[in-house]
This record gives structure tokens, sequence and C-alpha cells, in this order.
């Protein structure tokens, strides 16, 4: 059965806004274009301190790192403790960031498609991380797991390391980077709105394939980009990791930490050469990140354009 | 399918979007869910699809009870406002995805599903663009996309959420004209909401009024228009110019004129009167009442006429083409003669 309707509008679909290219018209000066040299004044002051604090610094890591020479470097970076820390540092993304993925995922999903009491307590707790200082984040699973923490004896007792262990450097992590997630998801999921789980759910969907059929690839560029933050505050992470830490070189030294060793140890170049791999992971970051935001930008704007 | 609603409550919060509302709707019927905004018709088409949950109350359908069960358990197809296309999805999969997920066992098979897909898309006219992405389509063609997706479970219901709110006036009316053939076609039990008095009369079987989350009237097209029940559903139908007026059993007194009454009013006394623009009937200046022209507006073919009737503020309507259109101008003097009016106890 085919019913004739009248299809002029199936043109439209050809002008809707993927097919057209808009070139911006020559526009004359307009009310908030300002004079030539506002605009060079200002932009001018943004290079110079990008400049000064930002790219200046960097070029240090990497010219101090390869003062002696490549080979240096490259000794400095394979030697047993580094190597360690390295190590160390990538155990402990590896496990605090799919932690936080799966937490992430459930709280944003929890709080953009359901209603429940203590939805906005919820909320708040999530930015804690955020605006406690890491030392204290730190601090308190000492206080908590410590030899003279509320469960330390039971702990000790059962011959279970936490603090100055792997173990306490993974809650610690886990602690401080388990917004990044979460508050990456929850506008994306909240503008997104619950219509499509709804069509899911009608069309015979259960709550699992509506989730894996219908939400997931609508957050998947979001949870990238989430992932992608929440690993570079997750390798490096001071603050928080310091305090559980103990400092044991070769055991619960992470890079960051390995870094600070050194350098008071007036290992410069040593030091730099581990920095430099941290400055190289947050290029590498603002890289993807630059790419899934150009990538993502269009997504999002997919999702206005319904 | 025959849909049984027997004193359905709902409320949010403090709002009570449904209020004991009762309502059959026969097997195969095409039903219309009228009302403004806020009025519960959204909130009672998502409670017969199973998106929302009645606070007390029964709904059957088929003679089920259903009041409580699962959406994919009713058997119902949804059309979203919003049409809620998979925008991560073809036009091809977004209307397979009710086959995929289907619960029944075997699930059909990669020939089958394509078949009907295909069908269905050939039923919507959308075959050749079935690659293509949501976002890639014009809103007619989205709506027609979420229709055919609906479709293809089979449902023994269909609700539809304004179906047409978002779409341009032309592409609205092909649509409307469209839904109608479908619906005749496959006889499904259809619930559309809408808040628009025009689509519900041109399209709807029957048509129930809602109003603050009760049901104010349900009637075929002709019935309730031609005998509203309530000055709201009077109003809501484009009931035309309300004045103040006396009950006299079978007329009533507005402006000083005699007008008969087109439905039953019980009482004397101070009441509403509507008249509809096609009811006033312009004469020349020495016959019936005075009155004055306040304005002319040519509609398309139509003339509107604003009149000032001593002091009261009437709207009439006239064919451009008529002799009586010719020849008015504003400030003249003309006379006036109501036909009929809708008259409610105030």
């Amino acid at each position: 059965m085919a019913i004739p309707i009248d299809t002029a509008d199936d043109t439209e679909g050809l002008r809707s806004e993927a097919f057209v290219v808009t070139m911006p018209p020559p526009r004359p000066r307009g009310a908030l274009d300002d004079p030539l040299w506002v605009k060079l004044l200002v932009s001018g002051i943004g290079l110079l301190f990008l400049l000064l604090f930002i790219l200046l610094p960097l070029l240090a890591v990497f010219t101090e790192a390869l003062r002696r020479g490549v080979q240096t470097y490259l000794e400095a970076l394979t030697e047993p403790d580094a190597l360690a820390a390295i190590r160390l540092t990538l155990v402990v993304a590896a496990i605090a960031v799919p932690a936080n993925l799966v937490f992430g995922v459930c709280a944003a999903w929890a709080i953009t498609k359901h209603r429940f009491p203590g939805k906005s307590l919820l909320l708040t707790l999530i930015d804690l991380p955020f605006s406690v200082s890491p030392v204290i984040s730190g601090l308190v699973y000492v206080l908590l797991f410590g030899a003279h923490g509320w469960f330390g004896s039971w702990l000790r007792d059962h011959g279970i390391h936490i603090v100055f262990a792997v173990p306490g450097l993974v809650l610690a992590t886990v602690f401080v980077t388990f917004p990044f997630i979460a508050r990456e998801l929850i506008p994306l999921m909240q503008a997104q709105g619950r219509d499509e789980e709804e069509a899911a759910i009608t069309l015979g969907a259960s709550g699992w394939q509506t989730f894996r059929r219908v939400t997931l690839p609508n957050i998947r560029w979001g949870l990238l980009y989430g992932v992608l933050l929440c690993n570079a505050r997750a390798m490096g992470e001071f603050g928080a990791v310091s305090v559980v830490s103990g400092h044991i070189r070769g055991e619960t030294n992470t890079m960051p930490l390995h870094v600070e060793i050194l350098y008071n140890e007036y290992n410069f170049v040593a030091a730099f050469a581990v920095a430099s791999l941290l400055a190289l992971l947050a290029l590498v970051t603002l890289v993807l990140k630059s790419l899934l935001e150009w990538r993502y930008g269009a997504e999002l704007a997919a999702t206005r354009r319904r | 399918m025959s849909i049984q609603i027997s004193g359905i409550n709902k409320r949010f919060g403090g709002f009570t979007a449904v209020d004991h509302v009762d309502l059959s709707i026969a097997s195969g019927e095409l039903m219309a869910l009228l009302g403004p905004s806020g009025s519960g018709k959204t909130t009672l088409l998502r409670i017969i699809g199973g998106l929302d949950f009645a606070d007390s109350g029964q709904l059957l359908i088929d003679g089920v009870d259903s009041t409580v069960s699962e959406p994919h358990a009713r058997r119902v197809g949804f059309v979203f406002q919003h049409y809620a296309l998979f925008r991560h999805m073809t036009v091809f999969e977004n209307v397979a995805f009710g086959l995929r997920v289907a619960r029944r066992r075997p699930r059909p098979a990669e020939a089958a599903i394509r078949d009907k897909v295909m069908g269905l898309l050939d039923l919507v006219q959308l075959a050749p663009l079935a690659q293509r992405y949501p976002n890639q389509l014009s809103g007619g063609q989205r709506q027609r996309v979420a229709l055919a997706r609906a479709l293809a479970t089979e449902p023994s219901v269909l609700l539809l959420d304004e179906p047409f709110g978002a779409l341009d006036a032309k592409v609205r009316k092909d649509l409307r004209r469209w839904l109608r053939d479908i619906h005749k076609g496959m006889g499904v039990t259809t619930v559309f909401v809408t808040h628009d008095q025009e689509e519900a009369l041109e399209l709807a079987d029957r048509v129930t009024i809602l109003h603050q989350g009760r049901v104010e009237q349900v009637g075929t097209p002709a019935e309730v228009y031609d005998h509203p029940a309530s000055a709201f559903v009077c109003d809501f139908l484009g009931g035309g110019t309300r004045l103040d007026c006396t009950l006299a059993g079978d007329h009533a007194d507005i402006a000083g004129l005699t007008v008969p009454l087109a439905n039953d009013v019980d009482g004397r006394g101070a009441g509403i009167a509507f008249v509809r623009p096609h009811d006033v009937e312009i004469l020349p200046a020495a016959a019936g009442a005075a009155a004055r022209i306040a304005a002319l507006h040519p509609v398309g073919p139509e003339l509107r006429v604003d009149l000032d009737l001593a002091g009261h503020r009437l709207e009439a309507v006239l064919d451009r083409q008529s002799p009586e259109a010719i020849g008015l101008s504003p400030g003249a003097l003309v006379g006036v003669r109501l036909r009929r009016a809708n008259a409610y106890p105030a």
C-alpha cells in the first residue's frame, strides 16, 4: 500500500544544514568591531602572556632535559627507579580511569534520565573533589586507612596495606579525578533529553538494550573526551598522591613524585627528563582533545539540529 | 483494539495533570485529544502508552488490564512530538530497531527485517533515503520515519503526540491527509494529541476536549462544533466573539438584540454568549441593529470585519467577492443581524 503524498518537502532534505555551506557576507563595520589598535593591543597582551607563562616553561622543560644530550636523557628515563615510576603511573591510571568511567556513566545516567530523592545532593557531591584541596583528599585516606587511622589496626591485623602502597595511590587518584567524566556527560545527556530512550522502550527494547544501542552511541564522543581529561589528571596528580605515597623509590613513586625527588636531589637533567614525559602527555592530550572537540562539536550541533 | 479508561488520575507534585478521566475509544477509531497546553492531553497519551503510570484508575487495552504493564507488553506504537529518531542510526536502522530488539524468539531473520523495513519505507515514500541520517532530513520526512518506525512492530494501538506541531502549514496539511489515509488502510486504533482545533476536527472520527485535566466533551467533530457542551469548549473551538448576554429560554438578549440560541440552556439571567463570525450578517444601514465598521482585514479569500455594535466589538467574516463585501469601508454605518449564538450561564 503506497499512498501518494505531496513530496514537495522532500527537496528540503537537500537544503538542510548538512549540505549548504554558507559564506558569511562581507560585513560593514559592525557595532562590535573595535578599532585596529585595540584589536592588536588586546591580542598582543594575550599572546605575550601565553608566551611567557606557558610556552617558555614548556620549552625550558625540554631544553633542560636534553642539556647533556640525548644519551643522558634516555639513560635518565631507563634507569630502574624511573621505569618503576612510569610503570606505577600507568597502573594507577589503568585502574582509576576505568573505575571513574563506570562511575561517571552511572552517575550521569541516574542524574539525567531519572528522578529520585537526593539527586541534587549527588550532583553537589560529584563536584566535591574539584572544590577540595588535593592534599586533603590524600589526608582523608591516611586518616581512614593509615596505621593510626580508623581502620588502621584492623587492616594491619589482616596484612592489608593501603596507605604507602599501590591501593592508596589508586584510591586517592580515583577520588581526585572522579568528577571529570560525570561532569562531561551530565550536560550532554541533559541536552539530549530522554526522548530517544523512551522511543526505544516503546519499541520493545530492554533497559540494557536501550543503554547499549541508544544512550551509549549518543554519548561516545563526550565520553572519550572525559576519559582523556580524566587520564591526563590521573597521570599528573601530585598533591593527593604525595600524601598517601610515602615516596618509596621504585615502589610507591609515581612520575610526578619521582620528578620532585630527583629535583630535590639536584639531579636536574633526570628530573626534567621525566618531566618532559609528563609534558609530552599533556601535549598529546591537548592534540587529542582538540581533535575531539572538532569532531564532538559537530556531534553536539547535530543534536541541536534534530 | 479498544481502549477503556476509567477514573484515571495523575499528579506531578502539587499539579493535577489528569483528573478523574473516563474515556472509551473504540477499536479502529481515530481519536483526537484536544486541549490547550497544560490540559493533560499529553500525560493521558503517555499513560495509555505506558511512559507514565496513573496514580489511580484503570486502563484496559482490548479488555486486558494494562494500568501497570510495560510499554512493550501493550503493543503500542508511539510517535513523539519531536520525532525522537535515533540520531546515530540511518533511516533504515531507525525503522528496523523495533524488529532487532524484539523479545519474542526467534527474532526475525535479516532478510525478513529488510523486506519489512523497505516495505514500510515505501509506504512512507522514503525508500530512496534509507541510508540517510535523521539530521539530513526535513521535518516532514523525519515525521514519516518516526511513523514508519512506530508501525514496524505492528502495534495494535498507535499513539501520536502533537504529530504535526513542528511542521510548516503546507507540509502539515499534506501529512494530515496522508495520516488519515494510512489509518483507513491499516485500521489501527489511533489516538493523537493536538492543540490545534482545526487539525482535530478535520482528522479525527471523534474528538475529546480536555481542560485542566478533565474531559469537557467527547463527540464527533460535527457534534462538538455544533453543540459545544460548555463555554470552554465553545471558546476553544473557535467560538468567535464573547459577549455578555441575558438568557431568556430559547433566545438570549445580546446588546439589545434578540438572538436565537443554538444550544439548550437551563436557567435565565446573566450569561455569556459566543457569536461565530459566520453567524454575523451584515445588512444595509437601515436594516437590523446599527453598527459601525471599525476595521477591515482582507485575509486570502475572506474579508474579516471588525464591528462596533453599541460599544461591543464584534467580528464578522464575508467572502471578499460577495456583494455585501464590496463597498464596505472603515467608519461606515451598517446594519447587523446575529443568526444564532451559543450561550452559557455566567
